[in-house]
């Protein structure tokens, strides 16, 4: 009997920790959404239910930053700018891993030691990374231009942070950069459970390479890239560091993420009520995801 | 020689006015007697040698007024989250506070009006050029002191010019012809341009200018987007023409912010950049440019349409209205702005012991001030003329967010697209916001 009123006791500081780094400041997020609450003016504003309207203005009050999110232009360009940066950088990430897991994964020397050099990139700080980018595609002194200088002169003369694709391509490329290794390590420890003696099997009933990684090897580690395809959604769809700090969602607007655009409405405009209502169209994708998650991890087993 | 017999003086009248202290009259309105004399000030600011000067001067105020200083320099990059923290936390952590002119409309609700004060102690806001004094104000009050602020100036590589027989540009068509022969015979920049938009609007620097001198203007006075109309539109063009049209712009104008353009005229890869005169000292500073003094020349800004308006841009000094100790804030802020003090900062090379350069002054008089000017190259001179006829950004809540409208559609256009059609589509946006925000 005791024992079983001790277990919730251990749960206890977790849960508190829980519920004050997550459960509060999402339900004070989701009650902020309804009201128009700025930030500059924090003490200044009222609790929702001071708010006295008439009669249906009341309830359209409520809903105010959601019908106005509706029709905002920058909320709807951010969304697809968040599509377009997730699908890349996942596709090319992912698929960047996998084929080097599988150069990687046979073992030796050299790829022992590529293996723990890889873990570097994603050592990094991404507001770092972002810095670093911008400085290596700096036009006058950086580094990709002298690059490009010498292996594709036609790229050296592009102004690869001034130009709506480009600006693209150059945050994908260093989300890729970031992510790659780190998928890889992981997908390495999938290729590992690749039962040898079915590889072995469908080699000496003559299948090649190719037939051998479709038919054996893939649907081996499709648990691990499944997981490895959810995460990395999770973490494109709430970009932010490289985006502010190497393209800070231009030219234009053309790379601003969901989470630039949330950020710049909370805390350069000051409009949190604002910011909260768009936040929860983060959220919603991202509950799917975490529940897709969370089945491919927990309840698989 | 003559600097420092000068300075000698200078100490001297300073020394005086200490001694002056002790029979209860003392200097730049300072209440006698040391009512606040224990008392230790929180002071939030810029990292900046012009408030390290002041910080380095601690023990002058504290000598007058018994009241301790504790200092907070913080980046610009992160200024302005620091400064909204203060006003949310509004627990008085600090009892003054600095920051950019155009988040003062946001900070107003907190910040304390010195008003009262100014007209207590007969301190005449007209000792600050207009565009200054406007930016320390937000409907009809004075919410503090613009102490650290800045006209713009062309700057340009005199010995470039020399080289090719060329005179300061003193139009935007002579900086259009000069860039031109530059790029074409140096194989640099004619000018660092800076389209991109980074978050403080620094793409509108130039724009304003071009705007205000073809007789447009942002908002109208019901408080519509004014930068839509035929003159605005030109005004835009031309400004975005520069470099989709002209060629005369540095590797990178798009995605440029000043700092990138600053570091590619320092690098000898443009030859003008039209930019804040605090700038000068860097240009010919050895350990950030290739240049040196004497290859550095600044003039006025150029006219555009046969007219000069050039933007003006400042970092006041309030007192937060959540101060425990806002008497004791206002003896520093006096202190802090008196024109002395302004005015040695930009003399005095050395500060306890620490080299300090500096050429940011505020009053009229010290940009006036001869032996100001023979200490900083006469640039306080052609800082005054730049001041004659300008301007600042709209003091409204929401310009940061309608501004950057703006800045992204400008970013936009000088990617080669539609001008009109994305200034249009800025003013579409703009309203909306202006709407929600109750102006109609």
């Amino acid at each position: 009997m005791r024992d079983r009123h001790l277990k919730y006791l251990f749960v206890l500081p977790a849960l508190f920790v829980v519920t004050a780094t997550a459960i509060w400041p999402l339900s004070q997020s989701f009650y902020l959404s309804f009201r128009e609450w700025k930030l500059n003016r924090a003490r200044d504003s009222k609790p929702l239910w001071e708010y006295q309207y008439d009669g249906l203005e009341n309830i359209a009050y409520l809903f105010d930053n959601y019908l106005y999110a509706l029709e905002d232009d920058l909320l709807w360009n951010s969304i697809r700018v968040t599509s377009i940066f997730t699908v890349a950088s996942v596709l090319a990430s992912v698929g960047l891993a996998l084929g080097l897991a599988l150069l990687l994964a046979p073992g030796g020397k050299f790829r022992l030691t590529v293996r723990t050099l890889l873990i570097l990139p994603f050592a990094m700080s991404p507001a770092l990374i972002g810095v670093s980018w911008r400085f290596m595609f700096q036009p006058d002194f950086g580094l990709f231009k002298a690059f490009f200088d010498v292996l594709i002169p036609p790229l050296a003369d592009m102004d690869w942070l001034g130009d709506t694709t480009l600006a693209m391509v150059a945050l994908v490329g260093s989300d890729v950069w970031h992510w790659t290794p780190y998928l890889t390590l992981v997908l390495i420890g999938g290729l590992a459970t690749v039962p040898q003696d079915a590889r072995e099997a469908a080699m000496i009933d003559g299948a090649g390479s190719w037939r051998v990684f479709m038919d054996v090897t893939l649907p081996s580690i499709l648990p691990v890239l499944a997981v490895c395809l959810v995460l990395k959604t999770i973490f494109s769809l709430k970009m932010f560091d490289q985006v502010y700090m190497l393209t800070n969602g231009g030219p234009g607007n053309s790379t601003q993420t969901l989470a630039h655009y949330i950020y710049f409405n909370g805390f350069k405009y000051y409009n949190m009520g604002y910011a909260s209502a768009v936040s929860y169209l983060l959220v919603i994708p991202m509950f799917g995801l975490t529940w897709i998650y969370m089945k491919l991890v927990f309840l698989k087993k | 020689m003559l600097k420092k017999i000068m300075l000698f003086f200078a100490g001297l009248t300073l020394a005086s006015t200490v001694t002056l202290a002790g029979d209860n009259i003392l200097p730049y309105q300072l209440k006698s007697g040391k009512p606040y004399a224990g008392t230790t000030l929180n002071i939030l600011a810029v990292v900046t040698p012009q408030f390290k000067a002041y910080e380095l001067r601690d023990e002058e105020f504290e000598s007058l007024t018994g009241i301790k200083l504790n200092w907070t320099h913080t980046p610009f990059v992160a200024l302005q989250e620091k400064v909204s923290s203060v006003g949310v936390a509004a627990d008085g952590s600090f009892d003054v506070v600095n920051y950019l002119d155009s988040w003062g409309p946001s900070y107003a609700y907190w910040l304390e009006p010195i008003d009262a004060w100014l007209k207590r102690d007969g301190i005449d806001m007209n000792r600050y050029p207009e565009a200054f004094k406007k930016s320390a104000m937000f409907k009809g009050e004075t919410l503090g002191f613009p102490l650290r602020a800045h006209p713009q100036l062309m700057f340009y590589r005199k010995d470039l010019f020399d080289k090719h027989n060329l005179q300061a540009p003193k139009s935007w068509s002579d900086v259009v012809s000069a860039g031109k022969t530059i790029k074409s015979k140096e194989g640099i920049g004619g000018l660092a341009c800076y389209y991109g938009s980074d978050g403080n609007r620094q793409n509108l620097f130039i724009w304003l200018n071009f705007l205000w001198a073809a007789g447009a203007d942002v908002f109208d006075s019901q408080m519509k987007p004014a930068w839509t109309t035929s003159a605005g539109l030109k005004a835009t063009r031309d400004y975005i023409d520069l470099h989709t049209k002209h060629g005369i712009c540095g590797e990178g104008a798009v995605s440029n912010v000043e700092q990138d353009a600053r570091i590619q005229y320092a690098q000898g890869k443009a030859a003008m950049i039209p930019v804040w005169w605090w700038a000068y000292s860097g240009f010919y500073n050895p350990n950030q440019s290739t240049l040196s003094k004497d290859q550095v020349a600044f003039a006025g800004m150029p006219a555009y349409m046969g007219k000069t308006v050039t933007y003006a841009i400042s970092m006041p000094y309030s007192i937060s209205k959540y101060s425990k100790n806002k008497e004791a804030a206002w003896e520093f802020m006096k202190w802090l702005s008196n024109p002395e003090l302004d005015r040695r900062n930009a003399i005095e090379r050395e500060v306890a012991g620490t080299k300090i350069v500096n050429n940011v002054v505020t009053h009229t008089s010290s940009m006036l001030d001869a032996e100001v000017n023979a200490a900083n190259d006469n640039i306080q001179q052609a800082a005054a003329a730049s001041l004659k006829n300008s301007d600042i950004m709209p003091q409204i809540p929401e310009w940061p967010e309608v501004g950057d409208l703006l800045a992204s559609a400008i970013q936009k256009a000088s990617t080669g697209g539609d001008v009109d059609q994305l200034m249009k589509d800025a003013a579409k946006k703009a309203e909306r916001i202006l709407r929600r925000a109750g102006y109609y």
